[in-house]
């Protein structure tokens, strides 16, 4: 009789250990980096001239001969650590220049407005002819709006 | 002299169509009495197609669905002075038009001395006549350095300007033939833009044409061409420098001329940058004009 009663506690046993859906606490957490691997360091291609702040920049809509557009654009230092996106805002926002080299002259004037640290938006983005063009970003001296403190230009084929 | 007379009436006509297409740019060519009259007037009306909107330092030519049109109505005139002396003058009203975009206003003002210092007065076989000419540009019309928005509003050179250069003309039977030579420098100015905030330096430029006739009864179908080229225009700001590219296209023109009694004529003229030249840091553009034209005999 004992002999049937432990059998049958030990099968009963065994069927709820089988039955058992265990979750486990992972030992690390999603927001680190795994070992052995870094961050990606930050391209840093357009640089302005003053501070060496980077920028980088991309359409959010691209203008047409007949419609205007926006551009996104933003601006970090390189964490000195290793080489990351650091955002950085400049002391006043940078004013933005559409500018035809050949020919000497601009395009229809752009609104530029502060998103976030470091992150800009240029809207009325206009092209008044196809070519060769430049995008000129441009912080003029806090003491003097007449003087471009820092500036970046950008290169572009429309 | 009804030849003489349509030479004339061919290179005031084509005159509006030597600017630059886009945004003004060029100087035109001044007014003057090539005939034997004492005095003249002139009205015309000018509409100009931009079709290329952009050639750029490298010859390469980009055009886009949408396009500049500009009209031009022009008042000139021209007296003389003394034998060989006159003046001239002439005041273009210049429209813009691009998309839902208009602008509208006064060109640039020139006017000129003239003396004729080559008479056919024993109508050699050979020897043309020869006028001489200086010109001042006043900078009433707008330039693309003073545009905020980009050049759409500019309405000629927009610099005070002065400008030296010598018509030949000669006539053989039913053909007349003509070749014209004129440089002019433009000068600096201040400019204070969104854009720009510093001194213009637009510098030296040039035209230089030829051009033929064939004359019967009261009518003239004439043929020219005009290379016209700007020199690199700088502008200095505070702590930057920006240098435009060397300018230069060519105009070729065929008119059509009627002579309505002594005194008046009516020119059609049709002209177009696309056909002949090396263009460069330009846009080109397709003129059709229609002038009218009243003189008075010495």
């Amino acid at each position: 009789m004992s002999g049937k009663m432990v059998s049958i506690i030990c099968v009963s046993i065994l069927v709820l250990a089988n039955c058992a859906r265990p979750k486990y606490v992972e030992e690390t957490t999603s927001n680190q980096t795994p070992a052995g691997k870094v961050e990606v360091a930050a391209e840093c291609s357009a640089v302005f001239s003053e501070s060496k702040y980077c920028l980088s920049w991309y359409w959010e809509n691209k203008p047409t001969s007949k419609q205007t557009g926006s551009l996104i654009f933003k601006v970090y230092r390189l964490n000195q650590f290793d080489k990351t996106a650091v955002p950085v805002d400049f002391k006043s926002t940078p004013d933005v220049i559409l500018w035809m080299p050949s020919m000497g002259h601009g395009s229809t004037p752009t609104q530029t407005a502060r998103l976030d640290v470091g992150t800009y938006r240029v809207s009325n983005v206009f092209f008044i002819m196809p070519g060769d063009w430049e995008i000129r970003f441009l912080v003029k001296d806090e003491n003097d709006a007449a003087k471009i403190a820092d500036g970046v230009n950008v290169a572009i084929g429309i | 002299m009804l030849r003489l007379v349509f030479s004339l009436l061919f290179v005031l006509a084509t005159n509006y169509a030597w600017s630059a297409a886009c945004c003004g740019g060029g100087l035109s060519v001044p007014t003057m009495i090539i005939s034997d009259d004492r005095a003249q007037f002139s009205t015309s009306y000018g509409v100009t197609h931009v079709t290329v909107d952009n050639v750029d330092d490298q010859g390469i030519w980009r055009r886009w669905d949408q396009h500049q049109s500009v009209q031009t109505l022009k008042i000139e005139g021209a007296h003389i002075l003394a034998d060989r002396w006159q003046v001239g003058a002439s005041i273009p009203v210049i429209t813009r038009q691009y998309g839902d975009q208009t602008f509208s206003g006064l060109g640039d003002i020139a006017t000129s001395l003239s003396y004729e210092y080559l008479s056919d007065w024993n109508y050699n076989p050979y020897r043309p006549k020869g006028i001489g000419f200086i010109q001042l540009n006043l900078p009433t019309g707008k330039s693309r350095a003073d545009s905020e928005v980009g050049g759409l509003d500019s309405r000629g050179n927009g610099f005070w300007a002065l400008g030296a250069g010598t018509m030949l003309s000669k006539s053989w039977a039913i053909w007349d033939v003509f070749v014209l030579l004129e440089w002019h420098r433009s000068f600096e100015k201040s400019v204070n833009t969104s854009l720009v905030q510093g001194t213009v330096y637009p510098g030296y430029g040039s035209n230089l044409g030829f051009g033929f006739g064939y004359n019967w009864a009261m009518y003239r179908a004439g043929f020219s061409l005009t290379q016209t080229q700007e020199d690199t225009m700088e502008i200095k700001s505070n702590n930057i420098n920006i240098k435009q590219g060397f300018e230069r296209w060519s105009t070729m023109g065929v008119s059509f001329s009627y002579l309505q009694g002594e005194s008046w004529s009516w020119t059609v003229t049709y002209s177009d940058q696309t056909l002949f030249g090396d263009p460069l840091n330009t846009s080109l553009g397709k003129s059709l004009g229609l002038q009218l034209q009243h003189r008075w005999a010495r």
